[in-house]
C-alpha cells in the first residue's frame, strides 16, 4: 500500500474521494458521541459532571501518541526508500500531533482544577505527555530552521526515530518518578475498570477522533503537496522568464 | 590494530584540540560555576534548604552546562572539510564520531571534576556525601554529552543552531535527569550511590554508546556532499 500511494498522482486521486469521506464520518462520528457523553453517559459519582471532560481529554491523548507512531514509520519510509510523499506525511503528522497533544494538556490542566484542586499536577501521565509536546515542538522547530527540503525531512526523520527510541524510557522513568514523589492517594482516570455506560461513548469519540485524524492527515498532506508543487512551478516560471 | 589506532588519535586530537588556546573546555565549567552562584540568591542562604535541593540542582545545572559545548560540537570540523576527512579515514562513520564525542567529553569533563565536589561542599551537601555525588554526575554526564551530541548533529544543518539544539536535547534527558537525582536523594539518605536509579542511569549511558554515534553519524552525513 505505501508503494501504491508513494506516487502523487495515485496520492492525489486516492485523497480526492478518501478525505471528504473521512471528514464526514468524522463529524457524523463526533456529533453522536459528543452528544452521547455530554448528555447520556452518567456522571461520575466522585467528581460529577467534570469528569466529562475526558471524553475529549482521553481520546486526544490517543491521537497525540497514535500521530507520532504515524510519523516514526513515515520517517523509516522516508529514510529508507526516498519517498518525498511519506516526508510530507510525517510533517503532517507531527503538526496534527502537535495540536492534538497541546489540547490533551488544556483540557488535562482544566480537569485538574476540579479534580487535584490545581491547574497543573506533576501527576506521571500528564508530564510525559508535556514532554512528548517539547519532542513536537523539537522536530517541528528542526524542520522550520533547514532550508533545503530534502536535508529538512531527513534530519527530521532522524529525530523522530531518536525520539520514538526515547519516548518508552521517558514514560518509563516519569511514571517510576511520580510513584517515588507522590501519594498513591490521587483519582485514577479512565483505567480498564470503567463502566461500560463510560466505555461505549468514550470508544466513539475514540473512533471520531481517529476518523478526523485520518482526515487531516490525508488533507494536510495534498495541501503540502499542492505547495510543493506551486513552488516548483514558480522557480521553473522564473528560470523560464530568465532565459528568454 | 590501525583502525584501533586511528580511533585513538581522533580521541587525542579532539583532546589536544579542546584544551589547547581557543579550545574552550573551561566554558562548560564556568556556566556551571555561574548557575552554581545564582541558586543562593535566588531561593536563600538557608543552609538547610540548600542542602534538600542541592543534590537536585547540581543535576539542573549539569544538564544546562553539557548545552554550552555542544552547539560547537561538530561545527567547526563540518565547515574546514575535517569531517570528509574522518569519512575517508576508513573506520565506520559512527565509530568516528563516537571517538570525537569521547574525546570532547574527556577535554570537558576533566576541569568539571574539579568543579562538581566544590559546588556540591558549597551547596552544603556532607563531606561523606560529595564523592559519590561527583561520581554519579560523571556517570550521568556521559549520558547527555552523548543524547545531546544527536541534538548537536542534527542542528549543525543549522546555521546559529545553539538554541535549537536546547530544544532538541533537553526533553531528552529527563530520564537522566530523574535517575540522576534519584540516585542524589537517595545518598543523602546514607543508601550509597548503588541503588536502582543509579543502575537505571548506567543502563542508558551503555544503550546511549550503542546507538547515538549511528544517529549523529547519519545527521553528520547530512552535511557532507
Amino acid at each position: 500500500m505505501f508503494n501504491y500511494l508513494a506516487n502523487p498522482e495515485r496520492f492525489s486521486r486516492f485523497a480526492k474521494w478518501a478525505y471528504p469521506l473521512l471528514l464526514v464520518l468524522g463529524i457524523v462520528t463526533l456529533a453522536v458521541g459528543t452528544v452521547w457523553s455530554l448528555l447520556y453517559a452518567p456522571a461520575d459519582y466522585q467528581q460529577s459532571q467534570s469528569a466529562r471532560i475526558m471524553f475529549i481529554h482521553v481520546p486526544a491523548a490517543w491521537i497525540a501518541t497514535f500521530a507520532y507512531a504515524t510519523m516514526a514509520v513515515a520517517s523509516v519510509i522516508f529514510l529508507v526508500w526516498r519517498h518525498n510523499l511519506a516526508d510530507l506525511g510525517a510533517r503532517a503528522a507531527a503538526e496534527i500531533g502537535a495540536a492534538f497533544t497541546f489540547l490533551c494538556l488544556v483540557t488535562g490542566s482544566i480537569w485538574g482544577r476540579p479534580t487535584w484542586g490545581t491547574w497543573w499536577e506533576w501527576d506521571g501521565r500528564l508530564t510525559s505527555v508535556l514532554v512528548l509536546f517539547f519532542l513536537y515542538l523539537g522536530y517541528l522547530a528542526l524542520r522550520s530552521s533547514i532550508d533545503d527540503e530534502q536535508k529538512a525531512g531527513r534530519a527530521a526523520a532522524i529525530l523522530c526515530l531518536v525520539g520514538s527510541i526515547n519516548i518508552p524510557i521517558i514514560r518509563y522513568s516519569v511514571v517510576w518518578w511520580n510513584t517515588l514523589h507522590q501519594p498513591a492517594a490521587i483519582i485514577r482516570k479512565g483505567g480498564p475498570s470503567i463502566h461500560p455506560e463510560l466505555l461505549y461513548p468514550l470508544l466513539v469519540m475514540g473512533i471520531a477522533f481517529m476518523l478526523l485524524f485520518g482526515a487531516s492527515l490525508i488533507g494536510r498532506t495534498k495541501a503540502l503537496l499542492m505547495a510543493k508543487r506551486a513552488k516548483n512551478l514558480e522557480a521553473k516560471l522564473v528560470y523560464s522568464g530568465e532565459n528568454q | 590494530m590501525k583502525e584501533l589506532r586511528t580511533f585513538l588519535s581522533i580521541i587525542t586530537r579532539e583532546v589536544k584540540l579542546n584544551l589547547g588556546t581557543g579550545g574552550g573546555a573551561l566554558l562548560p565549567t564556568a556556566f556551571f560555576a555561574g548557575a552554581m552562584l545564582l541558586l543562593p540568591f535566588a531561593v536563600g542562604p538557608d543552609r538547610e534548604l540548600l542542602a534538600k535541593i542541592g543534590g537536585g540542582y547540581l543535576w539542573l545545572a549539569l544538564a544546562l552546562a553539557s548545552l554550552v559545548s555542544l552547539e560547537r560540537l561538530f561545527q567547526g570540523d563540518i565547515d574546514d572539510g575535517t569531517m570528509e576527512q574522518l569519512s575517508l579515514s576508513g573506520l565506520p562513520f559512527s565509530i568516528a564520531m563516537l571517538g570525537k564525542i569521547l574525546g570532547q567529553f574527556v577535554a570537558i569533563i576533566l576541569p568539571l571534576l574539579v568543579a562538581m565536589p566544590v559546588a556540591g561542599l558549597m551547596l552544603n551537601i556532607p563531606s561523606e556525601y560529595v564523592m559519590p555525588m561527583t561520581f554519579t554526575l560523571f556517570i550521568g554526564a556521559l549520558a547527555m554529552f552523548l543524547l545531546g551530541s544527536v541534538g548537536a548533529a542534527l542542528g549543525a544543518s543549522v546555521k546559529r543552531g545553539g538554541l535549537l539544539v536546547a530544544l532538541l536535547a533537553l526533553p531528552l534527558y529527563t530520564p537522566i535527569v530523574i535517575f540522576g537525582s534519584s540516585t542524589a536523594g537517595q545518598i543523602m539518605m546514607g543508601n550509597g550511590v548503588f541503588t536502582q536509579g543509579f543502575f537505571l542511569l548506567s543502563a542508558i549511558v551503555l544503550f546511549a554508546i550503542v546507538l547515538c554515534p549511528l544517529a549523529i553519524a547519519a545527521a553528520i552525513k547530512l552535511n557532507l556532499d
